[in-house]
């Protein structure tokens, strides 16, 4: 196998897909077939018709697939927006990140925001985002830190959950912390703070301060913090 | 076809895992997406599972993971084919295929004596109908027929092969994804098979 060729627009074009070595698009670029390169950067504003494949993203514009995406490495610190299904091993968000189906990978680290119509996957999940999830958030490990705004997802599940107020260090607004809402939140070991949510169920369960929690279902543990509310504790 | 369910408290407190577990097995495709049925209770939303289906698994896994990784029990339970390719002997060999039965699947398939997963499932499905006795050889050409014309359905979906037969007129049919089937009186069901579970059986016995 050759050296494939790199695809570099500059200004404005349309181009088929392909294999490349490195796309680079500083104009406004689109892709219109499947496209599979090692390295994927947009710096203006790009749009690709169908699949991605790509060893590693870097989007400091805005950058919009219709298809499915599947990279090794991400970065973005503009806008990406993803029809279907993002399968991104590594992935750092400082912008934003849409996706219509499901959201999986390895390890997810998110300082912007993201909104996922679908489930999300990983194996370790931190956000100091926001998030808003239609599914189901699941990972190894989620570490949630709550700065601003509301974080949403239908379910939450996975080993070891900690989620955590943090005051805005450069402005401190006063009570102006963010929220999490999640209907369920089910897990080995389970941190709550500002969170509220129908249904926690877990092995060792601690209630921080400003939760709001309808049933706790544990099996070894229950800490309650007195200025949280839980309507109703069972043991299993 | 309604099974009995299970809720996933229930199904935690019967096996003893935990749901950081049930979670990590999820992700990683060894409990597929399907089998999480969720349902209003009183108590709000829960999850149910498909009992029977659910129990076996978990079985399997927790057997299985002492020997395997994770990943590697994922490729077992996955649909996706595997780039494995065998040779008929290797087959025999292995009780995948008889004899009579291999004989059978060549006369009727001229593309040699190397086997994909594709055609290994092929000559494993005749192998199951035409022994039980449940078809004939002509209706194995049938099933052949169908299962050749739509092999990039399966390699995706969980499918299920279905043998009717009216008036000793048999036809053969391929559900995808299907709940369940009704069929008119007079017509008989002979033969219903979960090609998953072949696959699953096919590579519990190459390993």
């Amino acid at each position: 196998m050759g050296k494939d060729e790199n695809l570099i627009i500059n200004g404005s074009g349309s181009y088929p897909g392909g294999r490349y070595d490195k796309i680079s698009i500083r104009g406004e670029g689109t892709i219109v077939n499947d496209v599979e390169c090692s390295v994927f950067h947009v710096y203006g504003t790009s749009e690709a018709v169908e699949n991605v494949t790509a060893g590693s993203v870097k989007i400091v514009g805005e950058a919009e697939f219709k298809g499915n995406v599947e990279a090794g490495q991400t970065l973005v610190m503009g806008t990406m927006k993803v029809g279907s299904r993002a399968q991104l091993k590594k992935v750092k968000i400082l912008g934003m990140l849409e996706v219509g189906e499901r959201l999986s990978g390895d390890e997810a680290t998110i300082k912007g925001s993201i909104a996922v119509n679908g489930d999300v996957e990983y194996e370790s999940f931190d956000s100091s985002g926001g998030f808003e999830i239609k599914g189901l958030l699941t990972a190894e490990t989620i570490k949630v830190s709550l700065r601003f705004g509301e974080s949403r997802a239908e379910e939450i599940g996975g080993g070891k959950i900690t989620v955590k107020r943090k005051k805005n260090s450069l402005l401190s607004f006063g009570k102006d912390a963010g929220f999490l809402t999640a209907k369920v939140i089910e897990g080995d070991d389970i941190y709550l703070e500002n969170t509220k949510a129908d249904i926690v169920r877990g092995k060792q369960v601690n209630i921080g301060p400003g939760c709001q929690i309808g049933l706790v279902e544990y099996t070894n543990d229950l800490a309650h913090d007195p200025s949280s509310t839980i309507k109703t504790k069972t043991q299993l | 076809m309604s099974e009995e369910l299970i809720s996933k408290k229930d199904l935690l407190d019967l096996t003893g895992i935990s749901y950081g577990q049930l979670y990590r097995w999820k992700r990683k495709d060894l409990i597929p997406e399907e089998w999480f049925i969720r349902k209003s209770t009183f108590t709000g939303q829960e999850t149910f599972f498909p009992k029977e289906k659910i129990l076996e698994r978990i079985d399997k896994i927790q057997t299985m993971k002492e020997n395997l990784s994770l990943d590697a029990l994922a490729d077992m339970f996955s649909p996706n084919i595997s780039d494995l390719q065998l040779e008929k002997d290797d087959l025999i060999k292995r009780n995948i295929v008889s004899d009579t039965v291999m004989n059978f699947y060549l006369e009727n398939d001229m593309n040699g004596l190397t086997f994909q997963f594709q055609r290994i499932l092929e000559a494993y499905v005749l192998e199951k109908l035409l022994q039980s006795g449940e078809i004939n050889l002509d209706e194995g050409k049938m099933v052949l027929q169908v299962l050749k014309d739509n092999a990039p359905l399966i390699k995706q979906k969980s499918c299920e092969l279905v043998i009717i037969r009216k008036l000793g007129v048999s036809s053969c049919l391929l559900l995808i994804n299907a709940e369940a089937v009704y069929l008119e009186p007079g017509t008989k069901m002979v033969a219903s098979l979960s090609l998953m579970t072949c696959m699953e059986e096919i590579k519990s016995k190459l390993l």
